[in-house]
């Protein structure tokens, strides 16, 4: 992979922590996937079916789960502006902080390429991190997609990839916590007025 | 397993469990129970066997994980305390539980709770042996809350659980330590790790045991329980921890060390003094009986905590003596416990309350339930020619023999042991003329005593049973002495008498005594009945006898009372109602001994741990971004802890 095509993957999950509209975090989390997926279809062929079917699993995961979620916000199309968010100056300097931070912790696990590990590990915390800077219920899945896409990363530069019945089991899980997380952001949306997770914790006994 | 051994077990096994099928699927549990009884007998009679030849049945124990059962000789003589107190108790429970759904569902419980006591101590990996401790504990909590549902039976519960399982961890830890190192397979383990093992036993066994101060629990649950419940958990389950701190101590750890025998022997006797003293200030029989097992097991501890330090300073024989001595009362307790806790549900079937001071003028009415308590409560105070005297006597044996060593330290514990256990003789004997007078003797105090009658065939075969059981083993221990003697690491090999032999400081004639002790009460009773007595009433001042007049719990208690103020601190409120015109309308008065260890252990700890989880309260916020961030809190901490060297 090239390097300009690992600083997208980091850029571009930057960009979800401090972007205001919501369809532009989906775009840029779903061009990810595809962009991941195209790379795992095109990239040198190798008598492993693995990463045939990661291409797959995330071409369809990159135009599935942004279709659902943009419907979702077509739904609940008056956002309010969540003022519990820090701005997006402090969310970004909180996350870029945070991952690098750990970046100089975390040793060595084995992959080929030192800057591909590096970039997997920083796309898969700045999704945690997504998870946990933005208020929004959206944002928050959203995180995850961003997260399993660090992960899908790491697989990828493996020589023989993932093996597919965890690529499955992976795909699985992750389309399942979206479209609750978007059903549960729509329905929020609907009662509150606002996607805004932090509202929910006067609700606690 | 092969041969007839095995077959009995494994029939006696089926048959418990076919029995505890019965029981819950037949309109009276009576069928299922009788099946219950005669199948732990059969697991006995393998147990006796085992014990008996000496020889091994089934798998040896393992260090892996793989369920395996066996038996060997020390779990044959645990078999064997199963089925003493265990085939009694399901035939007591024929005619005390009811024929209706609650009454089915104990005689289930019943069932399983065998299974899990037998299931103990004949597994052979940690796994299974771990499975069925958890079981031990798990089913007399829920046979608790079968037969009450009340605020109190739901708090005790909750207390045992609680106490019980944290002891629990410490076992989970020492049985997982014992077998990743392969101590179950046959090398001891040494070196340090024995240490932690040690200590982690003790705790967890103890607990379980119910040994000072990690007893709470015992005084709160055991009174809970139904009265067949209440003798398998005091007659028989405290006793298996005592067997898994056997094993640890004696089988898995190579020589722990001489502090471990004397922190045992510390234990032993804060426990037997402290449980007989608790018990004294009781005035409700079953807590009062809950009580005496802390002082017993107290006793048990006392004796393998000196054949621990006998074996380090290399008196092996003194120390298999010991040995012997605790194992022999482990079986007397199973035996006179078993017997008082069934005597004590044949009484609350007979008349409701076992108020002590609500009782009195039972052994006319219910002469057979009456005299089969009173010879378990002679047994239990040590009397001769009853099995308690015959352990407690070697205990003491031993224990005088350890006070004469060279060693100062351990002199001086042997000493201090020694005084503990004459000192709680000289109290159970006080407690039990106590618990005999008011029970048995005197007027009867209620109506419903006045009114008793004898309890049912089931319930009096029991305790004509185990009541038998304490005479045959106060007047023959010798030959089981011996053989539990040669259980002991050291296979000392005692003499096959029937007496009572130890080297250096003479023999216990048992059957000697105890004919001389027939041959004078006859002898009294002929002289009695030759002369006639005219009977009176009792002079009381002027008043007709009246059994409001009677002794209570508390005034027989009193002098000890007077005299330990300081360290029991009595609480008493009087409470005078007088009128206008200066008459005495009413007078109230109540009086409580406070349970040291709960006041100034317990309580402290349960606070403190009650604001530790309002304090971790905070902490569940109930937000996902919170979570996420404790969860990327704790990868950083351990991966800073990784790099800097303290992980990996």
């Amino acid at each position: 992979m090239t390097g300009a095509a690992i600083w997208g993957l980091v850029v571009s999950s930057l960009a979800v922590i401090v972007v205001r509209r919501r369809s532009t975090a989906i775009v840029l989390v779903g061009a990810q996937a595809l962009g991941l997926g195209l790379y795992a279809l095109t990239h040198e062929p190798s008598a492993s079916p693995a990463p045939m079917v990661a291409g797959t699993i995330l071409i369809t995961k990159g135009l599935l789960l942004p279709a659902l979620l943009l419907i979702t916000t077509r739904r609940a199309r008056k956002e309010r502006l969540i003022v519990s968010e820090p701005n997006a100056l402090a969310r970004l300097a909180i996350a870029v902080s945070v991952a690098l931070a750990i970046e100089q912790l975390i040793p060595r696990f084995g992959l080929l390429e030192a800057g591909v590990e590096h970039a997997a590990v920083g796309v898969l915390v700045l999704g945690i991190l997504v998870a946990v800077v933005r208020r929004a219920v959206l944002f928050q899945a959203l995180g995850f997609l961003i997260a399993e896409n660090g992960v899908y990363l790491a697989g990828l530069s493996l020589p023989s990839g993932l093996p597919a019945f965890i690529e499955l089991g992976l795909v699985f899980d992750l389309v399942v916590v979206v479209s609750v997380a978007a059903a549960f952001a729509a329905k929020i949306h609907e009662r509150l007025g606002s996607g805004d997770s932090s509202l929910l914790e006067v609700l606690r006994d | 397993m092969t041969g007839a051994p095995q077959a009995l077990a494994i029939a006696g096994v089926l048959a418990i469990f076919l029995g505890a099928i019965n029981a819950g699927s037949s309109r009276s549990p009576r069928t299922g129970l009788a099946l219950q009884s005669t199948g732990v007998l059969f697991a006995g009679a393998a147990g006796v066997w085992v014990l008996a030849s000496g020889h091994a049945l089934g798998a040896a124990f393992r260090s892996d994980i793989h369920p395996a059962f066996g038996l060997d000789p020390l779990s044959g003589f645990f078999l064997v305390i199963i089925a003493a107190v265990g085939a009694p108790a399901a035939w007591f429970a024929r005619d005390s539980l009811r024929a209706d759904g609650s009454g089915r569902a104990l005689a289930v419980a019943t069932g399983t709770f065998l299974l899990a006591l037998i299931g103990f101590v004949s597994a052979r990996d940690v796994s299974t042996f771990l499975e069925f401790w958890e079981l031990m504990t798990l089913v007399p909590a829920g046979a608790i809350l079968i037969a009450r549902q009340d605020t109190e039976a739901r708090h005790g519960v909750f207390v045992y659980l609680a106490i019980t399982h944290i002891g629990g961890a410490c076992v989970w830890a020492s049985m997982l330590a014992l077998a990743w190192h392969g101590a179950l397979g046959g090398h001891s383990l040494g070196g340090g790790l024995a240490a932690f093992v040690a200590c982690a036993s003790l705790v967890g066994f103890s607990t379980k045991a119910g040994l000072m101060p990690l007893h709470s629990w015992l005084p709160r649950a055991h009174p809970l329980a139904p009265a067949h419940i209440s003798a398998l958990m005091s007659g028989v389950m405290i006793k298996l921890a005592i067997y898994g701190l056997v094993r640890v101590l004696f089988d898995w750890l190579a020589a722990p060390g001489p502090w471990v025998g004397i922190t045992l022997m510390a234990l032993g006797s804060l426990s037997c003094l402290g449980g007989v003293l608790y018990a004294l200030m009781q005035h409700e029989l079953k807590r009062l009986l809950a009580f005496h097992s802390i002082e017993n097991v107290g006793i048990v501890a006392l004796g393998l905590g000196a054949s621990l330090v006998l074996r380090d300073i290399g008196a092996d024989t003194w120390s298999a003596i010991a040995f012997a001595a605790a194992l022999l009362h482990a079986l007397n307790h199973a035996l006179f416990k078993g017997l008082l806790f069934l005597g004590a549900g044949a009484l609350a079937q007979a008349v409701g309350s076992l108020e002590l001071d609500r009782m009195g003028g039972l052994l006319r009415r219910m002469p057979w339930t009456g005299t089969t308590f009173a010879l378990g409560a002679m047994a239990i105070a040590g009397l001769p020619p009853l099995n308690g005297f015959a352990s407690e006597w070697l205990t003491l044996q031993s224990l005088l023999h350890l006070g004469g060593v060279t060693h100062l330290g351990v002199a001086f514990a042997g000493t201090i042991a020694t005084a503990a256990l004459a000192g709680t003789a000289a109290l159970a004997v006080y407690c039990f003329v106590k618990v005999i007078g008011l029970v048995l003797l005197g007027l009867p105090r209620r109506p419903e005593c006045a009114q008793a009658s004898e309890a049912p065939g089931a319930i009096r075969a029991s305790m004509v049973f185990l009541a038998a059981g304490c005479v045959l083993l106060g007047v023959l221990p010798g030959p089981l002495v011996g053989r539990l003697a040669a259980l002991s690491p050291g296979s000392v090999s005692l003499g096959g008498s029937t007496s009572l032999e130890v080297p250096g400081t003479g023999s216990l004639p048992t059957l000697a005594l105890a004919l001389a002790l027939v041959a004078l009460v006859a002898a009294l009773a002929r002289l009695a009945h030759a002369h006639r007595i005219a009977a009176a009433p009792t002079w009381t001042c002027g008043q007709p006898p009246a059994a409001a007049l009677a002794w209570t719990s508390a005034g027989f208690t009193k002098p000890l009372r007077l005299v330990l103020e300081g360290f029991l601190r009595p609480r008493r409120e009087a409470q005078i109602i007088v009128s206008s015109t200066g008459i005495v309308e009413a007078v109230a008065y109540s009086a409580e001994v406070p349970h040291l260890f709960d006041t100034l252990l317990y309580g402290p700890v349960s606070r403190g741990a009650l604001r530790g989880a309002r304090v971790a309260r905070r902490l569940q916020s109930g937000s996902l971004r919170a979570y996420l961030i404790y969860l990327l809190a704790l990868l950083g901490a351990l991966l800073a802890l990784a790099r800097i060297g303290v992980l990996g």
